[in-house]
């Protein structure tokens, strides 16, 4: 052995992954069946919603004293009163156009009232997201990059405790503070409804604080980790600028690891846009969810839920599918695994 | 949140004074006596707070309404008079209820589904997990919505929707537990020796699991009551004439644009509780795992301590820095440190783990660095490369990269020279490498900085050190990541990013110490193809005689901390001076591969803890040559001509006088 290189020999060992194609276009393909599923299984729910229901459904919307005629009236517009699978067919062929029928308060179709909202439930999310997103890993590298080795130590306190109080705050009362502050005192924000443009920014920034503090949280220790891990080394002896360090070595893992921990942080985005809406009466569909139960509106409880559960689902496949196209062995092993 | 404690743990070390080491880790843990005190307090409030307060807590008087603090009310009064205090005081207990029952309701659905799962077989389970983490991924209060819908408003409903919202979480996490603690040892161990199943999962399982089971039980408590107010919000909660913490805080924030203090008692009460918990559960979490009692916080005190062992002061008489370095390699020394100390500051004092190391390195030589585990020949490895880790500190009389001292320049100036002379590869490959970037960025990032090369002339670049490392396909190598590759091509990779740097010294820790004995043979020769047709400098750190015999022109032996001999491989190899050297020797002969495991000497004993301070050799103890002055005094490393160094005073004699 030693000269003479073999010639011969130098062959890049393939992937470990038995079949061809990208495992990140499999793992793609894969999670949209599995959402496809998820989304099925959802509009069952809402589907049994109504019919699972302890007493007559028609009876609770019309009260104790109207006719037998009227509540069979309303029986029959719900389509209870046709057997059970063909009520299924009919559900879901309409769920799939969107149609759920009329709203029993507004009478208009509740695909209209939702086509109305839609547009705001995503802006109102969207930019929700974009701040968690942001603000979250941001300032989580930050205090990581701050307390690292135990430097610090009162940036790390005071980091801890402030995430703990964000973090624990419920959101209506995020949500009330901030309109206090902004809306009311500072006037720099209208208190409540779409308009102006700047409308947005309050309800998000209430959704998207608490959620920050959380993601800030564990962006922070896995920040710590990274660090700590050979690769940065490697790349510390390459005497990298400490910017490239950050945005090439430590952002790409930290991210994905954050991202997989903390995957619910964003379904739970639309959890809380239902309550802010709510304080700062947000014309999007967790208000109208919201009425529409205290309403007793089931044609448009069904239409809202199952729309906002869709969105859940699409955001967790986005989610993921946005890890693994970062990184590259989650997608590889999980392409396998699903 | 308590599962974010991720840092491993150091074995406790001191024995606890006084109380028991769990009861004082939970009040020395930050906010332990403050979460278990306004627990209590909040338990207490919960029993007596409607009998005491229920009355004015019902008392309406619209003729008050809206009143702010008062001595008659200290919180002001509501819509209709009622005293905000006496109601928040009387609403406790219903709030704490409520939120128990939503957690109790959580955990025995969520253990009941979890433990299921987890017996479940392996292909079952996959699709088990799955399934949890769909229904995780829905927001509570959605689900509370759906559940609230078919049960109605009221309490009820929301107790069980945020209940069974909350579930799937707690069910993945028990299914985690069951999962990890009966793949354990010491339950395989049980079942092998036939402990019956209810006792297996009563006795082995179940405790082993609790711990966390607990710690979340609590998060979904204080989760549940903040849940249950936001469905008050909404008015889908709690029902006049009942009420809890979340329906007043719901009228106190509709009213907050009039009276805003009428919302800051119940919120107040909502995030104390909240924070109190938490505090309280990572007080139990320190208390019920016995690891965590000790450490406290940081990594930084925990890697110190790893490093253990009592600084024992004695009057030391350091071996510092005597020895010039050894004869001539004098002004064309590429890289040469004399009097190196490395230490670490601690309670004690600083230690020295590196201490008095001198070197010099001829161009396109190779020298190796041989010594055990804790010897230092690690951390003067990352001296001479300046990346010595927080919080050890690097102090020499005299470091010189080609006869320029980095401490004389400016930071971006050093890292310069550092980047462009110094190249360093690492004893695991795999982990060294950026496992989400793909190869040929990493290979070309060092040297775009260093040498301002253009992306296309750095990846052409990179191209060809593949090929000097012998990896063929270069152009299909750089757009793999490094998890595609095997250990030695990893290896193979980080040589060649070494070498993107066009550095004059590479400085190799254990390259091959991971690999396969084949890949070892592969990744020496790549090394020694390199040092040939660069005419580089190698720095071979290694704990193996025989890797380094197959590369290095000289070879220096360390032990405890400082250089014990040095020489030519030929001379060092075939007369061994030192007693510790000699040992080593052995210690190959006794591994040697044609199964004759016959009895060598071998080196009896241990060394000392690295940093300890001695008044004589760090060897004596095992030193079969050791005579009372070895004990008293410690032996400086003595320069015999030639290159041999050695500190010992039983065998420089023999050498010398023999040259003589």
């Amino acid at each position: 052995m030693s000269a003479e290189a073999p010639p011969a020999a130098p062959v890049v060992q393939p992937a470990r992954v038995p079949r061809a194609g990208s495992p990140f276009l499999r793992f793609s393909v894969r999670r949209l069946g599995a959402l496809l599923v998820v989304v099925w299984i959802v509009e069952i729910a809402t589907f049994l919603m109504v019919r699972v229901m302890p007493g007559d459904p028609a009876r609770q919307v019309l009260g104790p004293r109207a006719s037998n005629q009227a509540v069979a009236g309303l029986r029959h517009q719900l389509g209870l009163d046709a057997p059970f699978l063909s009520q299924y067919w009919n559900y879901t062929t309409h769920a799939l156009r969107l149609d759920f029928g009329d709203s029993f308060y507004s009478h208009l179709s509740v695909t209209s009232e939702l086509q109305a909202r839609i547009g705001n439930e995503l802006k109102l999310v969207g930019l929700a997201i974009a701040i968690i997103l942001v603000c979250g890993i941001g300032l989580g590298m930050l205090a990581g990059a701050l307390t690292a080795n135990g430097r610090h130590p009162h940036v790390e306190r005071v980091f801890v405790f402030f995430t703990g109080l964000f973090g624990s705050v419920p959101g209506y009362v995020m949500a009330t503070l901030l309109a206090l502050v902004f809306a009311v005192t500072l006037k720099w924000f209208p208190v409540a409804g779409n308009t102006p443009a700047s409308a947005v920014v309050l309800p998000a920034l209430a959704i998207a604080i608490p959620q920050v503090a959380l993601l800030a949280r564990i962006v922070r220790v896995e920040t710590l980790n990274v660090l700590g891990q050979n690769y940065v080394r490697s790349a510390r002896s390459k005497r990298l600028s400490t910017f490239s360090i950050y945005r090439r070595y430590v952002l790409p893992n930290v991210s994905t690891a954050a991202l997989t921990l903390s995957g619910t942080i964003f379904a739970q985005t639309i959890g809380s846009a239902i309550i802010v809406e709510s304080v700062f009466a947000w014309n999007g569909l967790g208000l109208l969810l919201t009425q529409s139960v205290l309403r007793l509106d089931y044609p448009v409880v069904e239409g809202a839920a199952l729309l906002l559960a869709v969105m859940v689902v699409v955001i967790n496949a986005v989610v993921d599918v946005g890890v693994s196209a970062v990184d590259p062995r989650s997608a590889a092993q999980r392409g396998l695994e699903i | 949140m308590a599962a974010t404690t991720a840092t491993p743990a150091a074995t406790p070390t001191v024995p606890a004074r006084g109380r028991h080491p769990a009861a004082r880790a939970f009040f020395t843990a930050p906010g332990g006596i403050v979460g278990l005190t306004i627990v209590l307090a909040l338990v207490v409030l919960a029993i007596i707070g409607p009998i005491v307060w229920g009355p004015a807590a019902h008392k309406t008087d619209l003729s008050i309404a809206y009143q702010s603090s008062s001595s008659a009310h200290p919180l002001g009064t509501d819509s209709l008079g009622r005293d905000i205090l006496a109601r928040t005081l009387a609403a406790t207990r219903l709030t704490l209820l409520l939120g128990l029952s939503a957690a109790a309701i959580s955990m025995a659905l969520g253990f009941a589904l979890g433990t299921t799962i987890a017996a479940l077989a392996p292909r079952a389970r996959g699709f088990g997990r799955r399934a949890i983490e769909v229904f995780m991924s829905f927001p509570p209060i959605l689900l509370a919505l759906f559940l609230v819908t078919i049960i109605g408003t009221g309490a009820t409903g929301a107790v069980i929707a945020i209940g069974i919202g909350a579930a799937p979480a707690f069910a993945r996490l028990s299914e985690n537990c069951a999962t990890s603690v009966s793949s354990k040892e010491f339950v395989a161990s049980a079942r092998a020796s036939g402990v019956g199943r209810p006792r297996l999962i009563g006795r082995y399982l179940l405790p082993n699991m609790s711990e966390p089971l607990v710690l979340a039980g609590l998060a979904y408590f204080a989760g549940a009551i903040i849940d249950i107010s936001g469905l008050d919000f909404l008015g889908v909660g709690v029902q006049t004439p009942q009420f809890d913490w979340g329906t007043e805080l719901t009228t106190g924030v509709q009213a907050i644009y009039t009276t805003p203090w009428a919302a800051v008692a119940p919120a107040a009460a909502i995030t104390i509780t909240g924070i109190a918990i938490v505090y309280l559960g990572e007080a139990a979490a320190r208390s019920l795992n016995p690891r965590l009692w000790h450490s406290s916080k940081g990594k930084r005190r925990r890697r110190v301590s790893a490093d253990d062992g009592a600084a024992r002061s004695a009057a030391p008489p350091t071996g510092d820095g005597s020895a010039a370095p050894g004869d001539e390699p004098g002004d064309d020394a590429v890289l040469r440190v004399d009097g190196l100390d490395v230490v670490v500051p601690g309670p004690g004092g600083p230690r020295k783990l590196v201490r008095g190391v001198s070197l010099a390195l001829r161009p396109g030589e190779a020298l190796g660095i041989v010594g055990e585990t804790g010897s230092g020949k690690t951390l003067t490895a990352l001296s001479l490369a300046g990346l010595v880790p927080h919080p050890l500190e690097t102090h020499a009389e005299r470091i010189e990269l080609g006869g320029v001292d980095p401490r004389s320049l400016t930071q971006r100036q050093a890292a310069r020279l550092y980047g462009t002379y110094i190249a360093m590869i690492f004893q695991d490959p795999m982990s060294s490498m950026n496992p989400s970037a793909r190869v040929g960025a990493q290979l070309v990032d060092g040297a775009r900085r260093h040498r301002s090369l253009s992306r296309k002339a750095a990846r052409a670049e990179a191209k060809e050190r593949l090929a000097e490392v012998r990896i063929g396909d270069g152009e299909r190598a750089m757009k793999r990541y490094p998890y595609q590759f095997s250990g030695g091509m990893q290896q193979r990779l980080m040589i060649a990013m070494g070498l993107m740097a066009r550095p004059r010294v590479l400085i190799a820790d254990e390259p091959t110490t991971a690999l396969d004995v084949t890949v070892q043979a592969q990744v020496l020769d790549v090394l020694r193809d390199v040092k040939a047709r660069e005419g580089m400098s190698i720095v071979l750190i290694s704990h193996n005689l025989g890797v380094v015999n197959q590369l290095c022109d000289r070879i220096v032996v360390m032990y405890h901390g400082s250089i014990v001999e040095e020489g030519p491989r030929e001379r060092l190899l075939r007369n061994p001076l030192h007693p510790y050297t000699q040992g080593l020797m052995n210690s190959i002969l006794e591994l040697s591969p044609d199964g004759s495991r016959t009895e060598v000497a071998g080196i009896r004993g241990r060394p000392p803890a690295s940093g300890e301070e001695l008044a004589g050799c760090p060897f004596a103890d095992r030193c079969p040559l050791a005579f009372d002055r070895c004990r008293r005094e410690r032996p400086e490393l003595v320069d015999l001509g030639d290159g041999d160094r050695v500190a010992c005073f039983a065998a420089g004699g023999g050498l010398s006088e023999a040259a003589a």
